[in-house]
């Protein structure tokens, strides 16, 4: 395996300057490349180095890996026309990065001669990736970690999920036997709503069992952000599989179950062969916890070697819709 | 100005780096050069913009500046568990050679580090006196061991907030004390990083510093180094004063 570095001019001018991992083949004539990009703002690395992790599966099977520091972003030239984190989210969340995307498509096609490309990463990384997927043929797959899938642009306050309802619960429930929490309480200045909203979430938790599988997920449906569906499904109608992953303890996992996944389930048991969803057990949003990463990667090369082979993922990578509530899941069994 | 990302050699390892030249460069050296160390995991990629504008407003001042990751950071070779206070300081001092090199009309550099790259600016400067001309620390690391306790705490709060649960603190410490590694954002902190973190002092590395120094303390600026609300792209309080302070030419 060998590492360079890539400086490619994007549209308007500035130099993308990208890492380019290649397996020790060397990466002409290889059938896709891998593109990593900023997961918001932590730079072609991502927290932790996870993307320099996250390499290995892909380059073990001849697939070269490019990870992208946007413009503005990391090493490369440009600014943000606005620099508070909602900003570089909500631009993000809107497809701010995508002629970057492209850019590095054209220098893969034009230097290295691959036409097909495996795009995404953590977080906004796969909201670009999807983006690209509704402007660029040349996206063949999408490769997600922790997927936002709350829309932010409104600016308005998204409804909670079911698991931000029960943290809320667990941190009221502590109160109880604080003398300080009831003075609160009695002086009119506590959010009752919210805890009418915790106990009503309770009680219903309580009878999973009559949650309908792909039933419309009600409020937090509304906060969906919309290219969320129109990128993925452009992918999958187009017959391009994608592989979406979630850490366990990951907040936005309840926000894709409960805002994509309950409202579009019907529509996605149609793509069941190309969608593969898969969580890894006891970890964080951005696989933090010792062995997470070793368990994405080994998803990724399940879900790789369906790819390569043209199989259906879904015989490596089962999934089924998440029923409303449920706390806990498992990675599909080694 | 140019700018030109390469990757450069210690033993069979590889660093990453960024050459930033001023422009004009053509008609004579420099006027000085400049090595960024930079800070510890996640603080490094908080405030990775912050030196990529540093950078560019010493080149643009008439500064060579070598900005590069550490072994175990960033783009460079090595684990992050497998890295240590000692391998920085090693990293530095090889990041000085390669920009003389590069600038073969300079003959001693600038170190510049912010917090925990405050210290290893300072072992490099210690350990290297020929090479160092000045030392600016940026919101240097009082004591490794309170710095340490602050990180634990931050994550363990992050993670709270998250998941609900985290461990305690006092727990992860008596790991560390029992030679076990544990994870703190993602990252390995090794009992090796624990203990070098405890030993580490700023004072007694000001006192022994070969050079004349500059230190500023990091409450002239927002935390561009933890996450905040906004994505900092300049330190220019910091920025204002080291360019001051080198302008006024330093003995």
């Amino acid at each position: 395996m060998s590492s360079s570095v890539v400086s490619l001019r994007n549209s308007r001018g500035h130099a993308v300057h990208c890492i380019l991992e290649e397996p020790a083949a060397g990466a002409a004539g290889a059938r896709f490349a891998a593109l990593l990009l900023c997961s918001g703002v932590k730079t072609r690395v991502a927290p932790h180095r996870l993307y320099r992790k996250l390499a290995g599966p892909f380059l073990a099977r001849g697939i070269p890996v490019l990870r992208v520091d946007f413009a503005g972003l990391g090493d490369s030239e440009g600014e943000w026309p606005d620099t508070s984190l909602d900003a570089i989210y909500g631009l993000t969340e809107r497809g701010h990065c995508v002629d970057d995307v492209r850019s590095a498509f054209d220098w893969l096609e034009a230097r290295r001669g691959i036409r097909r490309f495996i795009a995404g990463g953590l977080c906004g990384a796969a909201v670009t990736a999807l983006h690209v997927a509704t402007r660029d043929p040349r996206l063949a797959a999408l490769y997600a970690i922790g997927l936002p899938a709350t829309y932010l642009g409104s600016g308005a306050k998204p409804e909670l999920t079911s698991h931000e309802l029960r943290l809320h619960r667990m941190r009221y429930l502590r109160k109880l036997l604080a003398p300080s929490a009831w003075l609160r309480f009695l002086s009119m200045k506590s959010d009752y709503r919210l805890m009418l909203r915790m106990a009503g979430e309770a009680l219903r938790l309580r009878k999973p069992a009559k949650a309908a599988p792909g039933a419309a997920a009600g409020g937090a449906a509304r906060d969906l952000n919309p290219y969320v569906p129109l990128g993925l499904f452009a992918m999958l109608a187009s017959g391009c599989p994608a592989l979406v992953m979630f850490g366990e303890d990951d907040p936005l996992r309840y926000g894709f179950e409960e805002r994509f996944m309950q409202a579009h389930g019907s529509a996605l048991e149609q793509h069941k062969a190309l969608f593969s969803y898969a969580v890894v057990a006891g970890a964080n949003h951005i696989l933090g916890e010792p062995g997470a990463v070793s368990e994405a990667n080994r998803l990724t090369a399940l879900w790789l070697d369906a790819l390569l082979a043209e199989k259906p993922a879904s015989s490596v990578l089962g999934w089924s819709l998440p029923a409303r509530g449920a706390p806990r899941r498992r990675s599909p069994a080694a | 100005m140019s700018e030109t990302p390469f990757f450069f050699e210690l033993g069979d390892e590889r660093l990453y780096g960024v050459h930033h030249r001023p422009a004009g460069c053509s008609d004579g050296p420099p006027r000085r050069g400049v090595v960024l160390c930079h800070a510890l995991a996640e603080e490094k990629l908080w405030s990775h913009r912050v030196y990529v504008s540093l950078a560019r407003e010493l080149a643009r001042e008439g500064f060579a500046v070598l900005r590069f990751d550490c072994r175990g950071e960033g783009d460079s070779d090595r684990d992050f568990e497998d890295a240590t206070l000692a391998s920085r300081v090693e990293d530095a001092l090889r990041a000085a050679a390669v920009l003389l090199e590069r600038e073969p009309g300079l003959r001693r550099c600038i170190f510049l580090g912010h917090r925990l790259g405050a210290a290893v600016a300072a072992r490099a400067a210690r350990q290297a006196p020929q090479l160092a001309e000045a030392l600016i620390a940026w919101d240097p690391l009082e004591s490794g061991s309170v710095y340490l306790m602050q990180w634990l705490r931050s994550a363990l709060a992050s993670q709270m907030v998250a998941t609900g649960r985290a461990p305690n603190r006092a727990l992860l410490v008596k790991a560390l004390e029992e030679g076990r590694t544990v994870p703190v954002d993602g990252y390995g902190v090794t009992p090796r990083l624990y203990r070098e973190l405890a030993e580490l002092h700023w004072a007694p590395l000001v006192q022994a510093a070969p050079c004349p120094v500059l230190a500023i303390e990091g409450a002239c600026e927002p935390p561009f180094w933890r996450q905040t609300q906004r994505m900092h792209m300049r330190a220019p309080a910091m920025t204002e004063r080291s360019l001051q302070w080198l302008r006024a030419g330093v003995q």
